[in-house]
């Protein structure tokens, strides 16, 4: 056992391994505010690496509604159940991490999910929490209702349970970019894995007989390309880069930005202890109390630094970035009404104006002496 | 001739039946042909048995505090080309493929290359070596089934269509020549050479260990077993050669003494890799 020190819980935890961090990690933001659930995210993952035989159900990247969804079900209430009510204190988090509360015989503290819990990727989708619709209710703000969708894909984390767990030592996660990775040679389909993952994201093949996870598109991002959903995703919600620890953040690297400078992308379920590389803007209109729970205690500041958009140039420059370029953004700038964004050497990838120039034409037209109807 | 025969073989026998009783030392008898596909035959009736209590794997985590099986009765007995070992144990259920509540059902034998000094039994160490037959339900029912389908486990389950209908652990839909790319497997373990997804020769696997966080599988001592469910007991034979040219692997003639270590996992309780029962040495002597 060793001793490891994790920014997101602002202290000390006993980890399986020595801590190391790569040269750079793999990290990813998804703007929840933007998320429609389109699924299309969904569909490049599978149509990409898990179209196999055994890899029918598996939902390397999924879409869920919460509060009441899961894939699979209940993956996060069953452990914090097991885990108990933890708090977050003054300068770090209280709690236990899932480390810290393994039971006797055991790495982790973790559960394998029951069969049909894989089965119903879609239960719940759409559905409220908070009450009911009634009759001649108005949008309030506050809402009185809620739902948002919670896209999940692995975190990459830096101390993941899942390598932690794996008895044969199957799991590794690359120096060069902190990706995750179970070794298809050498797994033997033990599955301790997935009784360890918090996240669920770490899947059984009943076919090849080995765990299978998502590969953070490595293939794609040794080519400088970001990962198939992040590419692919209709509401360009996701910003896929590399995110550095706090003391070596870098204001002008999109994820840094978000993460470390305006504090606006929150890891999910710090309290689990991985250090996870999925970072989530908040919904702006779910209760906070059940945002605490989800993204720690940073929720309502990163509320405010959503809502603070307008006065924010280089927040709105980052977000027109988004989705620009399949291409992973090492650095952004804002100046002079356009945002752009730079691969790792340097050479210019996108440019966007941040305010969509506007034309307006008017009703008649002088050169074709006619007056304009249905103009689209 | 013959009475002499029968009566050393009476004297023999009562032997044997004491020393089973009264300590936990395995005798390999020699027989005249070893049967190593049928686990009820009668050749069996005549070998001694010794009943060896199991532990749960208690020495690396996750650990198994409760495991399912408490016992295994052995008997060995060996030829001119082959030594086997007959298992029998208690299993409530058969549980032949694995899926995502639960994992084969499985035993194995280890032996060590030498066993003085007696290497640890925890699939030995650094120094000593052991040579495991791992025999699991579900590579037997591979062996019968012949390919591996997600409706073998989940008949309800379903996909429009699989990109690789060519591979291997595929549909066995003919290959469509216009569409070359589909060649490209898309069971990653498959192309890796996983021993747990290749297809299979022989139910039984063998494993060289120096010690359980160095193991791999190995072809050396061409073993084969099968195993047979009745009534809530499992029977199997597992057999290789007896004579051993590859390094590690230990060589065992008439008159050798060496030790032996059994394992049983249970699927049903989801038992796999280190969540195993676990037996200590045993003695065991090839009777002349």
């Amino acid at each position: 056992m060793d001793e490891v020190f994790n920014w997101q819980i602002r202290r000390k935890m006993p980890y399986q391994y020595p801590g190391t961090r790569p040269k750079r990690q793999f990290a990813m933001v998804f703007d929840t505010n933007k998320c429609i659930a389109c699924q299309t995210c969904s569909l490049a993952c599978k149509t990409t690496w898990t179209s196999g035989a055994g890899q029918e159900y598996m939902m390397w990247n999924n879409v869920e509604t919460k509060p009441y969804g899961g894939f699979p079900l209940g993956w996060e209430t069953r452990l914090l159940e097991l885990l108990g009510a933890g708090s977050w204190g003054a300068d770090s988090y209280a709690g236990k991490t899932i480390f810290e509360a393994a039971p006797p015989g055991e790495r982790v503290l973790g559960y394998r999910p029951h069969e049909g819990d894989w089965a119903y990727p879609n239960l719940a989708e759409d559905e409220i929490g908070g009450g009911s619709v009634t009759r001649g209710m108005h949008l309030t703000v506050p809402h009185k209702v809620y739902q948002f969708y919670l896209p999940r894909i692995c975190g990459h984390c830096t101390y993941p349970a899942c390598l932690a767990a794996c008895p044969r030592q199957a799991i590794y996660k690359r120096e060069e970019d902190g990706i995750v990775l179970i070794d298809q040679e050498r797994c033997r389909g033990y599955g301790e894995c997935i009784r360890a993952c918090p996240y669920k994201k770490t899947m059984y093949n009943v076919v090849s007989r080995t765990s299978e996870k998502c590969i953070g598109c490595y293939p794609k991002v040794e080519q400088g390309l970001v990962t198939q959903c992040a590419a692919n995703c209709i509401g360009k919600i996701r910003v896929m880069g590399f995110v550095s620890p706090p003391e070596q953040a870098r204001a002008d690297n999109p994820v840094d930005f978000l993460v470390h400078v305006r504090n606006i992308a929150l890891p999910l379920y710090p309290q689990y202890g991985l250090e996870t590389n999925v970072y989530y803007i908040p919904p702006i209109h779910a209760p906070l109390k059940y945002l605490t729970q989800m993204f720690g205690p940073g929720v309502e500041k990163a509320i405010e630094a959503y809502r603070n958009a307008p006065q924010d140039p280089l927040l709105v420059g980052l977000m027109t970035l988004t989705g620009a370029t399949e291409t992973i953004m090492h650095r952004f700038t804002v100046e002079g009404g356009n945002a752009r964004a730079f691969d790792d050497k340097g050479n210019q990838i996108a440019d966007v104006p941040v305010t969509e120039p506007i034309v307006t034409r008017p009703a008649y037209d002088e050169k074709l002496q006619v007056f304009r109807h249905n103009i689209t | 001739m013959r009475t002499k025969a029968r009566i050393q073989g009476a004297v023999v026998a009562a032997v044997l039946l004491l020393s089973a009783t009264s300590s936990s030392a395995i005798t390999a008898v020699r027989v005249a042909g070893v049967v190593t596909d049928d686990p009820e035959n009668a050749l069996w009736n005549k070998v001694p048995a010794e009943i060896v209590p199991l532990m749960g794997q208690m020495m690396t985590l996750p650990m198994n505090p409760s495991p399912a099986t408490k016992q295994v009765r052995v008997q060995s007995c060996y030829d001119a080309e082959h030594i086997a070992f007959r298992l029998q144990w208690k299993d409530p259920t058969q549980d032949t493929l694995p899926n995502l509540k639960k994992t084969s059902d499985g035993a194995a034998v280890q032996i060590p290359e030498r066993s003085e000094p007696p290497p640890s039994f925890t699939m030995g160490d650094a120094q000593t070596a052991v040579h495991i037959l791992n025999w699991r339900a579900s590579y037997q029912e591979d062996l019968v089934r012949g390919t591996r389908h997600t409706r073998d486990v989940y008949p309800n389950a379903w996909s429009d269509a699989y990109a690789d209908k060519a591979g291997r652990l595929g549909d066995q839909a003919e290959f469509d020549e216009r569409r070359p790319h589909a060649r490209v497997p898309f069971v990653p373990a498959q192309v890796a050479g996983n021993p747990v997804a290749e297809p299979r020769t022989s139910a039984v696997e063998e494993i060289l260990a120096f010690g359980f966080k160095n193991f791999n599988t190995v072809a050396l001592q061409g073993a084969s077993g099968r195993g047979v469910w009745k009534n809530g007991t499992w029977t199997l034979v597992l057999a290789r050669h007896r004579i051993a040219t590859a390094p590690h692997v230990a060589s065992l003639s008439p008159g050798d003494s060496t030790l032996v270590g059994f394992a049983v996992w249970d699927g049903g309780r989801g038992e796999v890799g280190p969540r195993k029962a676990v037996s200590i040495w045993q003695p065991m002597t090839l009777a002349r």
